[in-house]
């Protein structure tokens, strides 16, 4: 099956540009490299730290507890890593994946500076090809990651290959806001104000204007939902958090 | 429907309170502690939504939570009054409460001794000079509060019973109360003397026609 964001002659999306489908990673993996050092600060600013409130409602609809075997991928700096250690306790474990080395080593120095070891570890992985046996985790997430996936569908079908059976997907993302007047004035500071601030105060305006074209090229809440329903997990929903700017993702694993 | 955002915002809010007010109890902080892990739901009725707090080093609020230890439904007002009041018993309070009901009395027991020291959270916003003086001043006025109020009482109490002897003194009423046991237990004994004598009787009546 192939990325619905693919063309026939193997090229896919990078923001608005078309790319070779063996060069989106690496193209992703430039604009990361480049944001990981003031990921945190920009997310903050960007979105008036609203961002927070966003994992904190996927945290809670996660149902974790103590004793879970937890998967944040894309887990960038270690926000729902860190929350998840709390809840699984000594007994469980979480393991923070990321493609993306700098990004991992920047939340790995950030969760073991806030004190959390015993019950975390780091894994560099490709959400396409997770490195774990089938039927691993109770618990998977994926925060604002899944938009940079080449490979959308292989990546969901991987997902629910090493879920538990049971076991809850979480996919939180920017998505398609409901309110015409709302999206207006997205659009305007998507693309106006976003750049221009990467500009001010990571001095790199082309990275934060990939991540807003990302997010227009992202499917909408119901194109995600069918295609967790396609890649096989049952039970799919949404909450559309923020107007629709966001949406959480849930799906279990028949 | 409120949107989620909202609602994890209120729960930061209300997380944020809670925490910012125990770091100025630590001994109730550390009790709280060692209930780690241990989750009571507050299930309002009239909203018909529910907010959990999971205890721990610091205490977590949630909106979405669906395995709490205990789950106490309620309207908001019963709720509130069943926090602030010393009762010891939900009966006739208006709350339901469902699962670890052991749990509900730890807390009850660590929340009656709660003590935050307000002038150390005084002292925190406008310094430790002018910080006391406020504090010993705001002392002495509810100490003279609560003399007037225990006055007041007194006085009330005494113009009810004593001037226009509209309701009993305590002292009549508790002995009218005593003297209601008392009838009761007489006439419990004599009801019993009465079914005795009966059965006596029924037995010699029935000896006789033998």
């Amino acid at each position: 099956m192939s990325d619905s964001g693919q063309s026939q002659d193997k090229t896919t999306h990078f923001g608005f540009k078309q790319v070779p489908v063996e060069e989106k990673a690496g193209r992703v993996a430039d604009v990361f490299h480049s944001v990981a050092g003031k990921y945190d600060l920009m997310n903050d600013l960007m979105s008036g730290g609203i961002h927070r409130l966003w994992k904190r409602f996927t945290i809670e609809l996660s149902g974790v507890r103590k004793g879970d075997r937890v998967l944040d991928i894309a887990g960038g700096t270690g926000d729902l890593s860190y929350r998840f250690s709390k809840l699984v306790g000594q007994e469980g474990l979480v393991v923070l994946a990321d493609i993306n080395e700098s990004m991992l080593r920047v939340g790995r120095d950030r969760l073991l500076d806030r004190g959390v070891s015993g019950n975390l570890v780091c894994s560099q992985a490709d959400a396409q090809f997770l490195p774990f046996p089938d039927n691993t985790f109770d618990c998977i997430t994926i925060a604002f990651g899944l938009r940079n996936v080449t490979d959308k569908d292989m990546a969901l079908r991987s997902m629910l290959r090493v879920l538990k059976p049971g076991g809850r997907l979480l996919v939180l993302e920017f998505s398609k806001p409901g309110n015409p007047l709302l999206t207006k004035a997205y659009d305007t500071y998507s693309f106006r104000l976003l750049p221009l601030m990467g500009k001010l105060v990571a001095n790199d305006s082309d990275s934060y204007a990939y991540l807003a074209e990302s997010i227009r090229m992202h499917p909408d809440q119901e194109t995600l939902k069918s295609m967790m329903e396609e890649a096989g997990f049952s039970a799919c929903s949404y909450h559309n958090l923020t107007g629709g700017i966001v949406a959480l993702h849930k799906g279990v694993k028949p | 429907m409120v949107d989620p955002t909202l609602i994890s915002g209120l729960c930061v809010a209300i997380e944020e309170s809670i925490n910012r007010g125990l770091r100025y109890d630590p001994a109730t902080a550390a009790r709280l502690g060692r209930l780690d892990g241990r989750s009571i739901a507050l299930h309002l009725n009239e909203l018909n939504s529910s907010l959990t707090l999971m205890m721990g080093d610091r205490v977590a609020v949630y909106s979405q939570f669906d395995t709490a230890d205990l789950t106490l439904s309620g309207s908001l007002p019963s709720l509130i009054r069943l926090a602030t009041s010393q009762r010891s018993s939900l009966s006739d309070s208006g709350v339901t409460a469902h699962g670890d009901i052991e749990l509900l009395t730890q807390l009850r027991a660590i929340v009656s001794d709660l003590d935050l020291d307000w002038e150390a959270a005084l002292n925190d916003i406008i310094g430790d000079l002018p910080g006391h003086p406020i504090a010993a001043m705001i002392r002495s006025q509810f100490q003279w509060l609560r003399q007037r109020q225990h006055s007041v009482e007194r006085l009330a109490s005494e113009f009810l019973t004593e001037e226009i002897r509209a309701i009993p003194a305590k002292a009549e009423l508790d002995g009218f109360c005593n003297e209601v046991d008392d009838l009761r237990l007489r006439t419990d004994r004599l009801q019993q003397r009465m079914e005795w004598l009966q059965t006596v009787q029924q037995q010699q009546r029935h000896e006789t026609k033998n």
